[in-house]
């Protein structure tokens, strides 16, 4: 009787089961990061709805006038709305668990669980505790009935918004939508860890007004400092919801053509047709070009100990889909690495390479008529070609 | 005709409430009210009650007043809905700004708002059954309480009926039912009698005046009808002010044994405020 409707409950859980069931776990990256990401997206849909049913639920009861009825007797009106609070947020996080497994099913769960993978999950779990605290203490304190749908539609609004910022006010936005977590990555600690703590404070708070008590005003001013200290850490911090994942323990390794290639355990699928691709391009640039013969995927360390960045010579990006013409792609990048500048002549040089290079692994590559004309000239014209590129790439200026 | 102070009778403890044997839930019969220079403001700046004081110990006690005259916000200060912002309040020695004077009364409280706290759909025995739940009634007495709350009200035969069944008086004991789980020392009433029609009324009034043989019963009523049926005492509230506080025989005046009706009452309060009732 206390709690929200048996219609509410269900609708939150079949919203919960829409989403999972119209994921695409092909989509996914290898590993717990990405599914749990999706998981934690939904709640941009499970919130909004959680939030409406608590508010709808404690507004009528303050209407019927039972809340005031309650606070005559030894519970109080504390207990009553502790009981839809419990209620509202026990049939979001069921819902929630129940598109957590129908994911878990169909992705391809593989590698390490880290702790900020962990993260993702528990800050799901604090937006829906959030969103029907705040449901119950809105409700409770204005009870027109047209307050719990507007409160709804507003939440929904506000995380959409959030959802889609940029710069720094991508940072309080509890879901990362853009974000998938391919497999060097995971979530950035840091900053999911100061969204937990801005959320605990509000919801601290939003509990304590059900309290109306002395003791309550105390909670209240702990609960605004939390806020506050985590609303400064939220407008300095990275606001990149991605981070490189811990070293592995081990990485898997394989060799053609005189080509190694080294990835991440959870990249075991995609290591043969990127070696192939790699040994590819190798054979491709003819020796015509000083290539790197030993590749890792990004995110393993190098040699000197630097966490491999695409920019990085012998450092390789595993496509997330397996077509020929992404792992080419990918593949000459590798060979060719990126320089880190900001346009000019070094970037242009590097466009006339990767041309090249391209032109020369894929026969069915219409590229620029220009470098066709060199792949077609001799060897030494092409040699000569290419160090001039090289050097001007060289040059970069930051 | 009950009215005066009875003679003192100390009631029993309810049954014992597991964790709570330090708590003295006596109070004695008839409860003692004592309001001290209280007042009442709302947000917004509306003053509800001006510096109301005033002492009663009758078994029933009307607030008397036309409306907006104060007497819900002192009922609901009564019955500790609304925190006391100023002045005190002591409900059979107990006061209403302590924690543990609060939790006393709460626990001997029984209270009939106004309007109707129960959602249509629920059977009367369950919707009392969450009240006991809500007053804090061990599991293992809640069916008995129920029962006897329904038997009070002689609402037995309707325990597994559900509310949008019940006729408009039926309601009304339904709600006076749902106060006496767990035999409460005292009621608090607002407006009882309100939207029953004249039958309905003075079934009520009958049962009222059962009840009040065992619990103190505090009644705002703007019906001098029913302060007249049923009052010992009764405090006269005007624009949150107190015009008079004392026995209805006291108000009227005339010989102890003579009846008292409504038009004397109206004629009294008229006379004492400048103000009708209604």
């Amino acid at each position: 009787m206390q709690g929200v409707s048996l219609g509410a409950g269900l609708l939150i859980t079949a919203v919960a089961l829409c989403v999972s069931l119209v994921a695409s776990p092909a989509a996914f990256a290898p590993g717990w990061a990405d599914p749990l990401n999706y998981v934690l997206t939904s709640t941009v849909y499970l919130g909004p709805l959680t939030l409406s049913a608590a508010a709808s639920a404690s507004s009528q009861l303050s209407r019927t006038g039972l809340l005031s009825l309650a606070s005559t007797t030894p519970r109080g009106r504390r207990s009553v709305l502790t009981v839809s609070l419990a209620a509202a947020a026990g049939w979001s996080v069921v819902a929630l668990l129940a598109e957590a497994v129908v994911i878990g099913l169909s992705a391809e769960l593989d590698g390490p669980f880290s702790l900020p993978m962990a993260l993702l999950p528990i800050s799901a779990v604090g937006v829906l505790a959030l969103s029907a605290a705040s449901g119950v203490a809105l409700g409770a304190r204005y009870d027109a009935w047209l307050v719990a749908p507007a409160a709804g539609l507003g939440t929904f609004l506000v995380l959409w918004f959030l959802a889609l910022a940029d710069g720094q006010l991508a940072a309080f936005s509890p879901v990362f939508t853009s974000t998938f977590y391919q497999v060097p990555f995971e979530p950035h600690a840091a900053l999911v860890l100061l969204q937990i703590g801005l959320g605990t404070s509000v919801l601290t708070a939003a509990v304590a007004t059900f309290a109306l008590t002395r003791r309550a005003r105390g909670v209240l001013a702990v609960a605004a400092v939390g806020a506050l200290a985590s609303v400064v850490g939220l407008a300095v911090v990275n606001p990149t919801p991605v981070q490189y994942r811990s070293q592995p323990g081990s990485v898997l390794c394989a060799s053609d053509g005189g080509v190694v290639v080294c990835v991440w355990p959870d990249s075991r699928r995609g290591l043969g047709p990127m070696l192939g691709a790699l040994a590819d391009a190798k054979a491709a640039s003819g020796g015509l070009l000083s290539t790197p013969t030993r590749f890792s995927e990004e995110g393993i360390a190098l040699s000197d100990g630097r966490v491999g960045r695409p920019s990085d010579p012998g450092v390789v990006v595993l496509p997330s889909q397996a077509g020929q013409e992404e792992l080419r792609f990918r593949a000459v990048r590798a060979l060719v690495p990126e320089p880190e500048c900001s346009g000019g002549r070094a970037v242009d040089a590097w466009y006339d390479v990767i041309e090249w290079l391209t032109t020369r692994l894929d026969s069915a590559y219409i590229g620029r008529e220009d470098v066709r004309a060199v792949t077609s000239s001799e060897p030494s014209e092409q040699r000569r070609w290419l160090d001039e590129r090289v050097s001007r790439m060289r040059e970069c200026t930051r | 005709m009950p009215g005066g102070a009875g003679p003192v009778t100390r009631l029993g403890c309810p049954p014992a409430i597991p964790g709570r044997a330090d708590v003295d839930l006596s109070i004695d019969q008839p409860v003692r009210l004592t309001v001290d220079d209280v007042s009442h403001t709302y947000r917004g700046g509306r003053e509800a009650l001006r510096s109301v004081s005033f002492e009663v110990g009758a078994p029933v006690v009307a607030l008397l007043g036309p409306n907006g005259a104060g007497k819900t916000t002192l009922l609901r200060l009564l019955s500790t809905a609304e925190p006391v912002q100023s002045g005190g309040i002591r409900i059979g020695g107990h006061s209403l700004s302590d924690p543990y004077g609060r939790t006393v009364v709460r626990r001997r409280l029984g209270v009939v708002p106004q309007g109707s706290p129960i959602r249509e759909g629920l059977r009367c025995r369950d919707f009392l059954a969450y009240v006991a739940w809500l007053r804090d009634v061990p599991a293992q007495n809640a069916d008995r309480e129920v029962a006897r709350a329904l038997d009070a009200v002689e609402l037995s035969d309707r325990a597994t009926d559900r509310v949008k069944t019940l006729s408009g008086g039926m309601k009304q004991r339904l709600l006076l039912a749902q106060a006496l789980v767990g035999a409460p020392a005292i009621l608090v009433l607002d407006e009882p009698t309100v939207g029953l029609d004249p039958r309905q009324r003075h079934g009520l009034r009958g049962l009222l005046a059962r009840l009040a043989h065992d619990v103190t019963l505090v009644i705002a009523t703007h019906l001098v009808e029913d302060v007249a049926a049923l009052a010992g005492d009764v405090v006269l509230l005007d624009e949150g002010r107190v015009g008079f506080c004392g026995s209805v025989r006291e108000l009227v005046g005339g010989d102890k044994g003579d009846p008292v009706t409504g038009a004397q009452v109206e004629a009294a309060f008229l006379e004492r405020t400048g103000t009708p009732v209604l």
